[in-house]
């Protein structure tokens, strides 16, 4: 078995995008506007981070009209969430050796 | 302590703060979705006055009242989350609970309405139990969860003491149980 650290993706890894992931995973789908104030980020962080996501095929942006107010939904594709898990259970395990060599 | 990984170097401090992050977030999330305490208020108020109604004049025909009351309910219900979804910006798909809410309403009105002896009197109460059961997997929601129970466990005393009225006393029952729950869940989020 491959050592957990090895199976961190560094596209999730990094932490707005484990972030906009994690909100993503309890959701089906969050706006651009809930994201920014839910991580504290600025507009250009969060698109910044949204488009490399996007651009990885772990995000699918939508860009809907509410009335005449554009509004920009964000959804966890399938990988996404699949890449998501892996970062976590990587993490838990890294976390789980090292607890068992301080023993 | 330095994880082992050359590619990768993180820290255990840096994976626990990491995962700490990943939590805090899930769980904001997670709080920012929760509107149970809606339906819950909603139907068992329906339940309560059904139940009130028909101890205190005739026998109501509750199965007739819930296929009228129920997809109404069901409407005002999806009318809540769709607004409190819009106005918070975040979401979750509407379909399964849909599907389970269409579910619990025909099956409830199927087993009171053409079930006989136990089945009728407590069928109902079952299948709202085993309908809140799913609704508290598809939320992830404990509290859910000890409502479901808490009604299920409701038709267990029922079944056994068989006072009389009782397929109204497990309306009631199971009305107040949603009631109560749904109440302190509404103050539990405003004191958030």
């Amino acid at each position: 078995m491959s050592h957990p650290t090895l199976q961190l993706d560094n596209m999730v890894h990094q932490r707005v995008r484990l972030g906009i992931l994690s909100v993503l995973d309890e959701a089906d789908e969050a706006d651009f506007a809930y994201l920014r104030g839910a991580l504290g980020l600025t507009d250009g962080n969060l698109s910044r981070n949204l488009q490399v996501l996007e651009e990885a095929g772990y995000v699918k942006i939508d860009k809907r009209f509410e009335g005449r107010r554009p509004r920009t939904w964000v959804l966890a594709t399938r990988e996404g969430r699949r890449a998501f898990a892996a970062e976590v259970r990587s993490l838990r395990e890294l976390l789980a050796r090292v607890d068992v060599a301080e023993r | 302590m330095k994880a082992e990984s050359p590619d990768h170097p993180l820290t255990a401090a840096e994976a626990a703060s990491l995962l700490e992050q990943v939590e805090l977030r899930r769980e904001r999330a997670h709080a920012d979705l929760g509107a149970s305490w809606f339906p819950l208020v909603l139907f068992g108020g329906l339940g309560v006055a059904a139940a009130l109604l028909s101890l205190a004049t005739a026998p109501v025909a509750l199965a007739p009242f819930w296929l009228v009351a129920g997809p109404l309910g069901g409407v005002l219900t999806a009318r809540h989350y769709m607004r409190r979804e819009r106005r918070l910006g975040i979401a979750r798909a509407g379909l399964p609970y849909a599907a389970v809410a269409v579910t619990l309403i025909v099956a409830a009105s199927f087993v009171g309405g053409a079930g006989s002896g136990l089945v009728r009197e407590l069928g109902p109460a079952l299948v709202v139990a085993a309908g809140y059961l799913a609704f508290a997997w598809l939320e992830r929601s404990l509290a859910v969860a000890a409502v479901a129970l808490a009604i299920g466990g409701l038709a267990g005393v029922l079944a056994v003491a068989r006072p009389p009225a009782v397929a109204e006393l497990a309306m009631l029952g199971t009305g107040a149980l949603m009631l109560a729950s749904g109440l302190a869940l509404r103050s539990r989020m405003e004191t958030r």
